[in-house]
């Protein structure tokens, strides 16, 4: 029940309800779930966790929503470059651009994947993804697994 | 399965596969990489083995002849101290230390239901998520840049004193960021405004 001390920004992510921030203390993790303009919080402890597990995912909701931006937006540019006209490329800029963006995006996804950490504790677990940096992933996976030793493990050299 | 009940986030039930929330084989946790025996994915994990927190039910009363103070809550145990609220004596096993003060547990729900011990509130105003929405809808609604970029400095600077009650380590870059655009915005509107009125009283 100490106040927090230290908290350092481990990392941020959004799901489909709202946005996580993850944060580690001297003692904890940290998470701050921000909903509709509050933040509630939760932590795990050091001293309470079962378990630490990395893996690597796609998922299916962020290729499905850019699949289909890709597809709606390619609809569009090919309708306009079907029609023709005398603002064409205005045109096709417009909607070709964003289509460009989210195939890009699609394209990343299925190449990256999405690395994530999960901490489980006996109450609660929180989760930390992380989309281009692999090595700090395997860092945090690796800084997690330490401090939970320690914590549970006084003395013994980890 | 219905989308709302995949959006629904599911009550934690202890350690799952990280890919699918199946229960794990508990004869099989074994530190290293995993195999999930209902969706097939692997994944790395590691496991630990928390000790309980040894509290005693009953704390054995010293056998030295002298009469002991009971526990207002549990009369077979002597008490340790005086609840700083309510002043009832109170066991090892009821005293709770928060905020430099020591509580039963009575007081201490009933304080951190109040929001009167900061380090068991859970819940607090998200100012730095404000600072940005301001900052950035004072932008793009310029007509209401004033409203908007006043809005942002007032909560850039109650994130930053948030921040530093959190002690947080880092994040204060984004909020002096968002601090300037919320000038911006204001600076952006009066010179709309100034130009706008200069045109109508030519």
């Amino acid at each position: 029940m100490s106040p927090p001390s230290g908290r350092r920004l481990l990392g941020t992510y959004s799901y489909l309800g709202g946005r996580s921030r993850v944060y580690r203390t001297a003692e904890a993790f940290e998470v701050d779930e921000v909903d509709h303009g509050h933040v509630t919080r939760k932590r795990v402890f050091f001293d309470d966790v079962v378990a630490v597990t990395h893996h690597r995912f796609i998922g299916w909701v962020f290729p499905t929503l850019t699949a289909l931006g890709v597809a709606f937006f390619t609809l569009l540019t090919a309708v306009l470059a079907a029609k023709g006209g005398s603002d064409l490329w205005v045109a096709l800029s417009c909607f070709g651009a964003p289509a460009v963006l989210f195939l890009t995006a699609f394209v990343l996804r299925l190449a990256l994947q999405v690395d994530v950490v999960t901490v489980y504790g006996r109450r609660t677990k929180v989760e930390l993804h992380f989309w281009f940096l692999k090595a700090r992933a395997r860092e945090t996976f690796q800084d997690a697994c330490r401090r939970v030793r320690e914590a549970q493990n006084p003395g013994t050299p980890s | 399965m219905p989308l709302g009940t995949m959006i629904r986030r599911r009550s934690y039930q202890g350690f799952s596969c990280p890919r699918c929330a199946a229960p794990p084989d508990p004869a099989r946790r074994t530190s290293g990489m995993q195999t999930c025996a209902r969706c097939g994915g692997a994944y790395e994990a590691e496991f630990f083995s928390p000790s309980a927190p040894a509290i005693p039910a009953t704390i054995p009363v010293p056998e030295s002849g002298d009469k002991i103070t009971p526990c207002a809550s549990h009369e077979a145990n002597p008490a340790v101290a005086a609840c700083s609220r309510c002043g009832h004596f109170i066991c090892e096993l009821c005293r709770i230390d928060a905020d430099r003060m020591t509580l039963c547990a009575p007081c201490f729900d009933r304080l951190s239901n109040e929001g009167a011990l900061p380090s068991a509130q859970t819940r607090f105003r998200d100012y730095a998520g404000s600072t940005m929405t301001s900052a950035l809808a004072g932008f793009i609604l310029w007509p209401f840049g004033a409203i908007f970029g006043i809005a942002a400095i007032v909560y850039a600077v109650k994130a930053l004193r948030q921040k530093r009650e959190f002690g947080d380590e880092g994040g204060y870059v984004r909020l002096y960021l968002y601090m300037a655009l919320g000038v911006f915005d204001i600076l952006f509107f009066g010179t709309m405004v100034a130009i706008l009125a200069f045109g109508v009283l030519k």
